[in-house]
C-alpha cells in the first residue's frame, strides 16, 4: 500500500443510505450516530439455504 | 401507464426497485472506490468484476451489510479493515434464485451473522437480542414459510411474485424466552437490502406467516421507495404513539407501520375472498382482518395528524388509504 497524504473524506451526499432508518419491528437509528460494534472474524460457512 | 406509487403489489415494479438499489451501490461503490485508490489496499479487477455482477444480477443482502461497513471503516479512517472489507465484498457471489431460507449464522463465529444481527439491532432504544435457532425450531418455520407461500401462490400470486422479486434471503432466527424482555416477530433494515429476519419460533400458523411476509417484504419495498428520498419529513427525535408497538416511535416508523399494516390486511382478504380457507384458518384469517383494519386507522390518524409527508410519502399512503376505505 501507498503511503499518501490523499484524502479519504467521503462526501455524504455520493453515500448510498447513510441516514436512511432501519424500521420495522427493528426500529430506527441512523448510521453515522450508531454505536459502533467491531465486527468478529472473517466467516464464509453458512448454513445451506432452501428456496422457496 | 401504471402509478408507480401504486398500493397493489407489483413483481415489475419490485424488479426495477431492486436494480436501483444495485445501481445505487455500484455508483457509490464506484466513487469510494476512486476516492480511496492508492490509500486502501484492494483489487480494481475484482471489484470491477463484482459491479459487474451486481449490475446484471441479484445482489446478497450481505454486500449491503459489508457496503455499510466500508463506509464507517473508511469514516473511521480504519484503512486495513477497509481493505479486509473490500475483499470480502468483491468476492462476494451473485446469489441464486431467491428467496432463500437460512438460518441465522453464528454471530459469535460468522461475520455474515455478526453483521446481520448488528445492522438489525442497529436501534439503541429498542433492545432485543438475535440468537441462531435451534434446528428443530428453524425446521418448523421453514414449513411454515413453505405453507405461506402455497396459500399466497393460490390466493394472491401477484404479492407472491412481488415478495419473490423483492427478496433474496429470509433469515430465521430467535430472540430471548425471558417473558421480561423485549423479543422481535420480524425485523427489516435498510441495510440489510433484500433480507428479512423472521423469529422462527412464531406459532401462528401458515396465515399468519402470510402476515408477516406481507409485513416485513412491505418494509423492503418502502425501502426501495425511499432510497433516492425520505417518506416523511419530521425530525427524527419527534415521538408518536405506534399501531404496532407498546413504546413511541418516530414518525417514520409509525409511517412504516400503518403502511405495511394496509398491505397485511390486504394478504388476509386475498387469503378470504379466494375461498382456500376453513375452519380454524378462516376464523383466524376474519380475526386478524379486522384487527389490522383496527391498527392500520389507528396508525393512520397519527399519521394524517402529525406526519409531515414528503410527496411520495404522501402518493403511497394516499394508495393505502384508499384500499383501506374500500375494503375495510
Amino acid at each position: 500500500m501507498k503511503k499518501t497524504t490523499k484524502s479519504t473524506k467521503l462526501d455524504k451526499s455520493k453515500l448510498f443510505g447513510f441516514n436512511q432508518p432501519s424500521s420495522g419491528k427493528a426500529g430506527s437509528k441512523t448510521l453515522f450516530t450508531r454505536p459502533m460494534i467491531g465486527s468478529k472474524g472473517i466467516g464464509s460457512k453458512t448454513p445451506p439455504p432452501v428456496v422457496v | 401507464m401504471r402509478d408507480f406509487y401504486a398500493f397493489a403489489p407489483d413483481a415489475q415494479r419490485a424488479r426495477r426497485l431492486n436494480r436501483r438499489m444495485r445501481s445505487d451501490l455500484a455508483r457509490s461503490l464506484r466513487y469510494i472506490a476512486r476516492q480511496v485508490h492508492g490509500v486502501v489496499d484492494f483489487s480494481p479487477t475484482r471489484l470491477n468484476q463484482f459491479l459487474a455482477n451486481t449490475r446484471h444480477q441479484p445482489a446478497s443482502p450481505h454486500a449491503f451489510c459489508l457496503y455499510h461497513d466500508l463506509v464507517l471503516a473508511l469514516d473511521a479512517e480504519n484503512y486495513p479493515a477497509a481493505a479486509k472489507l473490500f475483499r470480502e465484498l468483491t468476492a462476494l457471489r451473485p446469489p441464486a434464485g431467491g428467496p432463500r431460507l437460512i438460518a441465522l449464522p453464528n454471530p459469535k463465529k460468522f461475520s455474515t451473522g455478526d453483521r446481520y444481527a448488528r445492522f438489525i439491532t442497529s436501534d439503541s432504544t429498542a433492545d432485543f437480542q438475535i440468537h441462531p435457532p435451534s434446528r428443530d425450531i428453524a425446521a418448523g418455520c421453514r414449513k411454515q414459510i413453505k405453507d405461506a407461500f402455497a396459500l399466497l401462490d393460490a390466493a394472491d400470486p401477484e404479492l407472491a411474485a412481488e415478495i419473490r422479486a423483492l427478496l433474496v434471503e429470509i433469515v430465521l432466527a430467535v430472540g430471548t424466552e425471558d417473558p421480561k424482555k423485549m423479543t422481535f416477530d420480524g425485523a427489516s433494515a435498510f441495510m440489510l437490502w433484500g433480507a428479512i429476519l423472521i423469529n422462527a419460533r412464531r406459532r401462528d400458523g401458515a396465515v399468519g406467516m402470510v402476515q408477516m411476509l406481507a409485513h416485513e417484504s412491505a418494509h423492503n419495498l418502502l425501502y426501495g421507495f425511499c432510497a433516492d428520498g425520505p417518506l416523511v419529513m419530521n425530525d427524527p427525535a419527534e415521538r408518536f404513539p405506534s399501531p404496532l408497538r407498546v413504546d413511541l416511535r418516530p414518525m417514520e416508523g409509525i409511517y412504516h407501520a400503518t403502511f405495511v399494516l394496509a398491505r397485511m390486511h390486504r394478504a388476509v382478504k386475498q387469503l378470504i375472498t379466494s375461498g382456500i380457507l376453513a375452519g380454524g384458518e378462516l376464523d383466524k384469517a376474519r380475526k386478524d382482518l379486522a384487527e389490522n383494519a383496527r391498527l392500520f386507522f389507528a396508525g393512520e390518524q397519527v399519521v394524517l395528524r402529525h406526519g409531515k409527508l414528503s410527496p411520495m410519502g404522501r402518493s403511497l399512503m394516499r394508495g393505502a388509504s384508499r384500499y383501506m376505505k374500500s375494503a375495510a
